[in-house]
């Protein structure tokens, strides 16, 4: 029964991406990768943004890319995820409409 | 032999025909989402006017960026943690937070008296380490390093940034409530301003050698108005001799905004106009003359604000105008040219002007790309730092010291 479950969430996952659980799962990967950012702290280093240096060390690339790293899967959380849920739907609904 | 080959043909032509109706299906529903959301999503970012904007008392936001600058003004650990980010990068930022911080508690002070208590004393520590540091380390301490690569051509050698942001402290302290030890301090200060940009042709001082900042001059500007307000000196024709010269020599012709640096002379034009400049020029010049900072603050809105999707911001150069990139623009976003400085000061600008609309936009792309974060009633912006913060406090109270001193 357990095998059939991980089975079941292994096809679920590999829908194509033009389907509506393709760009739900992808909603997920990109919140998922969001939230272990967020969690790991990297909102504090988003101070690149205003040319500041996140840890008062201008040479610190590192804490400098994780920001950049936040910066983008924000900005995927915000613009994107919320489309390929709302495209999910539409995708959804479209493909039983009949004639689609 | 012949039945093989039908199923080999119809076979592919299916499943392409099905693959392909799909990706067109889901492009479509892309699409559709995308435009869906993309014109509405600003809608998760809007806060209530009232949240940053009041007449009488103190927004909320504002109250909780306030709150995170007072507890770090009490913590000298914390605070130097902070202002050692900003000083690696730039020691004018380290000077700026200090001012504007202390512009934004002489507004809350008249904003709810029942604040003189707590930002007082702070205001009074503010300016008389920045005082003691200038005079200990030298004005060199808060300016950054090309101010030494040349010698200054004015004697005696001064920097118009430091002045006029540090008179401009002591005269919103004393607005607040008098304080006999700045009131000499503020007339040597306003004595060395005018005097110094009285040796110009175009009525400036410089700020770094044979260089003068639109900026620097108009706050300069707005602290000898306040020390006329508080002492009885008159420089009416001072200023209205400062902005018909600008009028003259100091406007770029397209656009119409003032130029945000030029030398000594008044004859280079180094910098055309800035959103790093105007926003703030235009703040302080309503002191001077409302009309024509009102029709610089529309200018600076035609030529460098902008909206998309719902959200303003702000470039740094007007179209014809471009220059590159620095600490005063900040990073430039790429694709929209979004300046980070140009739209942290735009706060200022539209603030003062009463543009509620391009406000509430601004906020949203505040919220939106600020990355806030609100911890105990204390809320800060991580992209930010402790100048951009202070700034976005200053918007969000400033009035009611322009008003006292202007009457209107």
């Amino acid at each position: 029964m357990t095998t059939g479950f991980f089975k079941r969430i292994a096809q679920t996952w590999r829908a194509p991406f033009f389907s509506p659980q393709g760009f739900i799962n992808r909603a997920i990967g990109l919140t998922a990768i969001f939230a272990v950012c967020h969690l790991a702290g990297l909102r504090e280093y988003t101070s690149f943004i205003s040319g500041t240096s996140p840890t008062g060390d201008q040479l610190d690339t590192f804490m400098t890319v994780l920001g950049c790293a936040y910066f983008v899967f924000y900005s995927l959380l915000v613009l994107v995820v919320p489309v390929f849920i709302l495209a999910a739907i539409i995708f959804r609904i479209a493909w039983n409409f009949p004639g689609v | 032999m012949s039945e093989s080959a039908s199923v080999s043909v119809t076979v592919p032509v299916s499943v392409s025909v099905t693959t392909l109706g799909r990706v067109l299906a889901g492009l479509l529903s892309l699409l559709a989402a995308a435009v869906i959301w993309l014109p509405s999503f600003h809608i998760l970012f809007s806060d209530s006017p009232n949240e940053f904007l009041s007449a009488e008392g103190i927004p909320p936001k504002a109250r909780k960026v306030a709150n995170q600058h007072l507890s770090l003004w009490t913590d000298p650990v914390s605070l130097g943690k902070e202002m050692g980010k900003m000083r690696v990068r730039n020691a004018e930022w380290d000077f700026m937070a200090r001012c504007y911080f202390v512009w934004a508690c002489g507004n809350m002070a008249l904003r709810d008296p029942a604040l003189k208590p707590t930002v007082l004393p702070i205001m009074d520590q503010i300016i008389d380490q920045t005082i003691s540091l200038e005079q200990e380390k030298g004005m060199y301490f808060f300016l950054m390093p090309y101010a030494q690569t040349s010698p200054f051509k004015m004697k005696p050698v001064r920097s118009q940034f430091l002045d006029g942001e540090i008179a401009l402290m002591m005269a919103v302290r004393r607005v607040v409530e008098e304080k006999s030890a700045y009131k000499l301090l503020l007339a040597e200060r306003v004595k060395l301003m005018v005097d110094r940009m009285e040796q110009s042709p175009v009525l400036s001082a410089e700020s770094y050698p044979d260089e003068c900042w639109l900026f620097c001059n108009s706050v300069a500007l707005a602290a000898i108005r306040i020390s006329d307000f508080l002492d009885g000196s008159d420089h009416g024709e001072f200023f209205k001799r400062w902005v018909s010269t600008a009028k003259r020599k100091l406007i770029e012709p397209r656009t119409g905004l003032l130029y945000s640096s030029y030398n000594l002379t008044g004859e280079v034009l180094m910098d055309g106009p800035e959103g790093s400049s105007i926003w703030m020029a235009a703040h302080c010049l309503a002191l001077i003359d409302y009309d024509f900072a009102k029709d610089q603050y529309e200018r600076g809105r035609k030529e460098i604000g902008k909206s998309l999707a719902g959200f303003g911001y702000c470039v740094e150069w007007p179209v014809g105008c471009s220059g590159s990139s620095d600490v005063d623009s900040g990073p430039i976003l790429p694709f929209i040219d979004l300046s980070a400085g140009s739209t942290g000061l735009a706060f200022v600008g539209a603030a003062t002007f009463g543009d509620e609309e391009f406000l509430m936009k601004l906020h949203r792309s505040l919220n939106l790309g600020g990355f806030p974060v609100e911890r105990t009633g204390r809320l800060k912006f991580c992209s930010s730092n402790q100048v951009g913060d202070a700034v976005m406090l200053y918007s969000m109270v400033l009035g009611p010291i322009w008003k006292k001193v202007s009457g209107k």
